[in-house]
């Protein structure tokens, strides 16, 4: 299972499918944490990530992307020669390489990583990094990101949106998101 | 992407409609060549696919994956007018980011160069041998004999197969798709043929040494067959290669008039415009992880003049990509060489550090963090270095 990868052709593609609403409160995202949203957001899932959007993926989105276990790719779609896989021991900065690497990958241009640095998940440790990129038509866009290790596993939130209006719209309640994940008591 | 395909098949489906509408000269291969200046009548079905190549050029000066620096495009502008100074004001060169070797040139004078192929190259000599190539292509308007032969054999998105083909293969597609529409035509075994002839020719008479010419196939084929892969490049899956061609180009240039001031192999002025160009090429080089095919390009890159220091460095980034047993020591080792060097990469630093960091060699790793810092103030990771170095602090206290 890649991820990674599908969580970027949602990022990148957008595409349609079926739409579920996400109240504002506390929601289960996966089995090692909750978050708590203060708007509605709509949801789509597919495997382990699950994107919630409020005007369409392709102009704002949130992925959760969670548990992708040790040697589990995180760079390719079908071509197993190129793929990264995830290691455990991976260093932050080696994460960050495969993750700029897969946004290259899928079509975004000029993937830069700014102001990697040690972030809270929750109760745990875990890394913060921005992004800046341009999409396939040349668009700007942001992101952020906030990524944690648990269990040998890694765990990934990833908030993408237009450099103007959309990311800085929602930024505030992403950072909002983020300060209200609560980690599960078996963890 | 879908939506990518969609805008590309639109635009040529708009072209088609032209053919249909309109009805059209021919060409017969040989013996029609472009002219400085040359412009398609409006109400020809070339000027349908000068449309289509239009709407191309215009996404990929949007694409933000071109290569702008002005030094490299004005170098390659000079190549090029070296080789057929009477069109040269007619073509557009861009310099595209995709790390795979490949060059094409639309019919409307636009000329890709693909990042990939800057890193392959040696000098200008191996260069100007590629370009020549596209330029023959360009100048006997073979992809405009091929859009009709597609039209007359209903087949008309032949021509765009390996567009179709890369739409499919998620990686290539992906990379490839900016732009590609129209660049990217199979061209038949005559078309290469006569583009061998035409661009060698081209070359030689522009005074570039031929010995260099089958060395870039040569490397390509090396590469291929170090992937042990079915499929060959992009650049070779639309340009044949084989040992004939090798072959052939070696004894045409056994048999080439060397002219009175000797062949241009042009290695130096070549590796000052590219020098700076390296390290993000090679970068981009490592993230396919075709690792074998890399080896090689690292093997090859002394002769072509990447830095001792940023061998090394590269090497060491080799083995702790690929991650295969024992590669965590070899790329101890290789960053160790690289750092014996004053001009090795900062990040070199960081990397040894965190394999020493990794294996419970924290003291070790304390200086080496920290030169990082002072030779990168304003690298993007400072505040985790900052806090590695905090956290090997507090460990041994």
């Amino acid at each position: 299972m890649k991820i990674i990868w599908v969580g970027l052709v949602f990022l990148l593609s957008g595409c349609s499918s079926t739409y579920n609403l996400v109240e504002p409160g506390q929601v289960a995202v996966c089995d090692l944490y909750s978050v708590k949203p203060s708007i509605r957001w709509s949801e789509i899932n597919k495997g382990d990530v699950r994107l919630w959007t409020v005007d369409g993926a392709q102009l704002e989105s949130i992925r959760f992307i969670s548990g992708i276990r040790e040697g589990v790719s995180i760079m390719d779609i079908t071509e197993e020669k190129h793929e990264t896989p995830f290691r455990a021991n991976m260093s932050e900065s080696e994460l960050v390489d495969a993750i700029v690497d897969a946004f290259s990958l899928s079509g975004a241009q000029q993937v830069k990583a700014r102001d990697l640095r040690p972030a809270q998940f929750g109760n745990l440790e875990g890394f913060r990094f921005e992004l800046g990129f341009m999409n396939e038509d040349g668009l700007n866009k942001e992101g952020v990101v906030i990524g944690t290790i648990v269990d040998q596993s890694l765990y990934l939130i990833i908030y993408t949106g237009t450099k103007i209006h959309y990311f800085p719209m929602y930024a505030s309640e992403f950072d909002n998101i983020v300060s209200s994940i609560k980690i599960q008591k078996n963890h | 992407m879908i939506c990518l395909s969609l805008r590309q098949l639109s635009a040529l489906f708009f072209c088609i409609i032209l053919i249909g509408c309109q009805s059209s000269p021919s060409t017969n291969g040989k013996t029609s060549t472009v002219a400085r200046g040359y412009q398609p009548e409006p109400d020809t079905d070339e000027a349908g696919l000068w449309l289509v190549m239009d709407q191309a050029e215009k996404d990929l000066i949007t694409s933000g994956k071109l290569i702008t620096d002005v030094r490299v495009t004005e170098y390659l502008r000079q190549v090029i007018c070296r080789l057929s100074n009477d069109i040269c004001e007619d073509v557009r060169i861009y310099v595209v980011r995709i790390p795979y070797f490949n060059a094409t040139m639309a019919p409307n004078g636009v000329m890709q160069i693909w990042s990939g192929l800057l890193l392959r190259t040696e000098n200008e000599a191996q260069l100007a041998y590629i370009l020549a190539h596209e330029i023959a292509h360009y100048r006997y308007q073979h992809s405009l004999q091929i859009f009709r032969q597609a039209k007359t054999t209903a087949n008309v998105l032949a021509p765009f197969q390996v567009v179709t083909i890369a739409g499919g293969v998620s990686y290539v597609g992906s990379l490839a798709q900016i732009g590609a529409v129209g660049t990217l035509m199979k061209f038949s075994r005559d078309h290469e043929r006569e583009a061998d002839n035409g661009g060698f020719e081209m070359a030689v008479a522009a005074g570039y040494n031929p010995h260099e010419s089958a060395k870039v196939w040569e490397g390509l084929e090396e590469e291929k067959d170090a992937l042990d892969e079915s499929a060959p490049s992009l650049f070779l899956s639309t340009h044949p290669s084989s040992g004939e061609r090798v072959d052939t180009l070696k004894q045409r240039a056994i048999a080439a008039t060397k002219p009175g001031n000797g062949w241009i192999t042009g290695a130096d002025r070549y590796n000052e415009v590219i020098d700076p160009l390296r390290f993000q090429l090679m970068s981009d080089e490592l993230r396919l992880r075709r690792f074998p095919a890399t080896q090689i390009l690292l093997d090859r890159a002394a002769d072509a003049g990447l830095r001792v220091s940023e061998i090394k460095f590269f090497q060491a980034e080799l083995y702790s990509a690929r991650a295969e047993k024992d590669d965590t020591s070899k790329a101890e080792a290789a960053y160790r060489e690289c750092l014996k060097h004053p001009d090795a990469p900062p990040e070199a630093y960081r990397e040894l550090a965190m394999i020493y960091m990794k294996s419970g060699r924290g003291q070790q790793a304390l200086p080496l963090f920290e030169n990082y810092l002072a030779q990168k103030p304003d690298a993007f990771d400072r505040s985790m270095v900052k806090a590695y170095i905090q956290r090997i602090d507090s460990e041994d206290n």
